[in-house]
């Protein structure tokens, strides 16, 4: 065999030839999201191991995931598989006192475990193991301090959750159906384990398409809101400065962790996972007796699952089932969520001071009812300030921002409750 | 008691809900959702004040700076040793020569920023960027 021949040989084996357009048109938005996070910034904890996973969907891969074609035509991925042999004993199981003899046992004995690494690692968000350990890390991250000191901006989170339901609408009229419109909704809530963990749920031939973009839109918000949040208020509504929040001592912390538990969790059970992870992670954070363990939620457990959330929403990147009429429309209708949740905020911060004149809240606070934690706080203390620098809203603007993350999972608990059965 | 009457609510909502939905339908789905999010949040709202009055929630202190220039302290005993060390540092590599410092005042910078709010900022900014 000549040299030439056995190269010959050798290039037969290799992936090139397993190259389609679509991946090639994939690397691009590979390279467009990399470019927002490593140049721009963009949420780059997310966006960076997303399109690192989106680049290996689109490579002709071995060992790392595997596509399964569905009956519906459609693809799916993160499949292993499980050989093994049914045995049946040799004796009978024991006769119970004057019954009939049991039958006997039939033992499965695994002989291999065939798959791929994110075949494996892909069950975390199969299984929804992923989203709740990242709010664990969340809950154990956040202050709730601000929104008990002034429990009235929940409503702000409240009201901000109304772009969820006005873009399930949108979604319904573009032909999606109720499980696929209650997930693209859900986008603008602005959370991203909250929609991953609904769209899996009940879209999950979305869940790509979803995530990239609610962690796209999330890292655009300080584009997104300002414009929405000076059309709609005045001058000097702008330039309202709220009270100094009060202090709010350990045992309301430790106590509304409980609250919020115990009133989500009987509200919308199917919300469960992440509520009650969400505020476990609080109560570690504020029970102070823990240390150790507040350390490992804030750091190893979310940065660890970080990268392989990330990761394995990318894996569902295939050009396949990415490129396709339908991603378009989840982009376009995941801006219009932010538009109205943010509207949403602005516009009950508003009749709220219709209401309390005399303890008026800054407008501006209220698109902070989007739970993009801490980025829209960090608008609304922007945007007021260019019209007062001596204005500080962002403590007060962190009420309605966690708020949002609470009001989100509710949303999610509702879809999930009503659709996802 | 609460949950298998909201639960059985949602689900028998859930089974009016046709494939497609009418505008009407589907709107009175997405007023119930909505509806569900603000008895959440509303109910926590009235949970979390009663729970304040219970603990006799500290009222803002008078004495934190709230945005006000004519709050800071003329005291240097007030300010804190790491703080003294810190100016002494940057004053001795600033002017390289020997020097007494007389006193230490807080002045309010241009956007009157304060202590308090530099605290919030710092936690915040510090947080994760995750989400």
């Amino acid at each position: 065999m000549s040299v030439f021949q056995g190269f010959l040989d050798f290039m037969g084996e290799t992936s090139f030839s397993l190259i389609t357009w679509q991946m090639m048109v994939m690397w691009g938005v590979v390279l467009a999201l990399l470019y927002l996070a490593v140049y721009k910034g963009f949420e780059p904890l997310l966006l960076v191991p997303i399109a690192f996973g989106a680049l290996l969907a689109n490579l002709p891969t071995r060992g790392v995931i595997h596509l399964k074609h569905m009956p519906d035509g459609s693809i799916d991925s993160g499949f292993f598989t499980v050989k093994g042999e049914l045995r049946a004993p040799a004796v009978p199981g024991p006769a119970g006192d004057g019954q009939k003899p049991a039958l006997p046992e039939t033992e499965l004995e695994v002989t291999r475990i065939e798959g791929g690494l994110y075949d494996f690692i892909s069950q975390g968000i199969k299984l929804e193991i992923f989203p709740p350990l990242i709010f664990l890390g969340v809950g154990a991250l956040t202050d709730f301090g601000p929104l008990i000191a002034n429990p009235r901006t929940l409503l702000l989170g409240a009201a901000a959750q109304i772009g969820i339901f006005i873009t399930f609408m949108g979604a319904s009229l573009l032909g999606f159906t109720a499980k696929q419109a209650a997930s693209i909704g859900i986008i603008g809530g602005a959370d991203g384990p909250t929609a991953i963990f609904t769209a899996n749920k009940l879209a999950p031939e979305l869940l790509g398409a979803i995530a990239v973009a609610a962690y796209s839109y999330m890292s655009l918000v300080p584009l997104i809101q300002p414009p929405i949040m000076r059309l709609l208020t005045t001058h000097k509504e702008r330039v309202i400065k709220m009270k100094s929040l009060r202090k709010v001592v350990r045992l309301e912390k430790l106590f509304f962790c409980l609250l919020v538990t115990v009133t989500c969790v009987l509200l919308v059970p199917d919300a469960s996972a992440l509520i009650a992870m969400l505020m476990l992670g609080n109560f570690i954070r504020e029970c102070g007796v823990a240390d150790r363990l507040l350390q490992a939620c804030q750091n190893e457990i979310i940065n660890v699952v970080t990268i392989f959330l990330g990761t394995s929403v990318g894996m569902t990147m295939q050009g396949e089932r990415f490129l396709m009429p339908q991603t378009l429309k989840i982009i376009v209708l995941g801006v219009i969520a932010f538009g109205f949740a943010t509207a949403g905020g602005v516009i009950v911060a508003k009749i709220m001071n219709w209401f309390s004149p005399n303890n008026p809240v800054n407008p501006l606070i209220g698109s902070a009812g989007v739970s993009a934690v801490p980025m829209a706080a960090r608008v609304s203390q922007i945007e007021g300030q260019k019209y007062d620098p001596t204005n500080y809203l962002l403590m007060h603007a962190m009420g309605p921002n966690v708020a949002g993350v609470i009001g989100t999972a509710v949303a999610a608990g509702y879809f999930l409750s009503t659709l996802g059965h | 008691m609460m949950t298998p009457l909201v639960s059985h609510s949602l689900l028998s909502l859930a089974a009016e809900l046709p494939e497609p939905p009418s505008f009407a339908e589907n709107s009175l789905y997405q007023v119930t959702g909505l509806l569900v999010v603000f008895a959440a949040l509303g109910f926590l709202t009235l949970a979390i004040k009663l729970v304040g009055i219970l603990f006799g929630a500290v009222p803002a202190s008078k004495s934190a700076p709230a945005n006000s220039p004519d709050s800071h302290a003329s005291d240097s005993e007030m300010v804190p040793g790491s703080v003294v060390a810190a100016i002494s540092a940057a004053v001795h590599i600033v002017l390289n020569e020997p020097f007494r410092i007389t006193s230490i005042k807080p002045l309010p910078s241009p956007s009157g920023s304060t202590e308090w709010s530099k605290e919030g900022r710092r936690q915040i900014f510090s947080s994760h960027r995750v989400r």
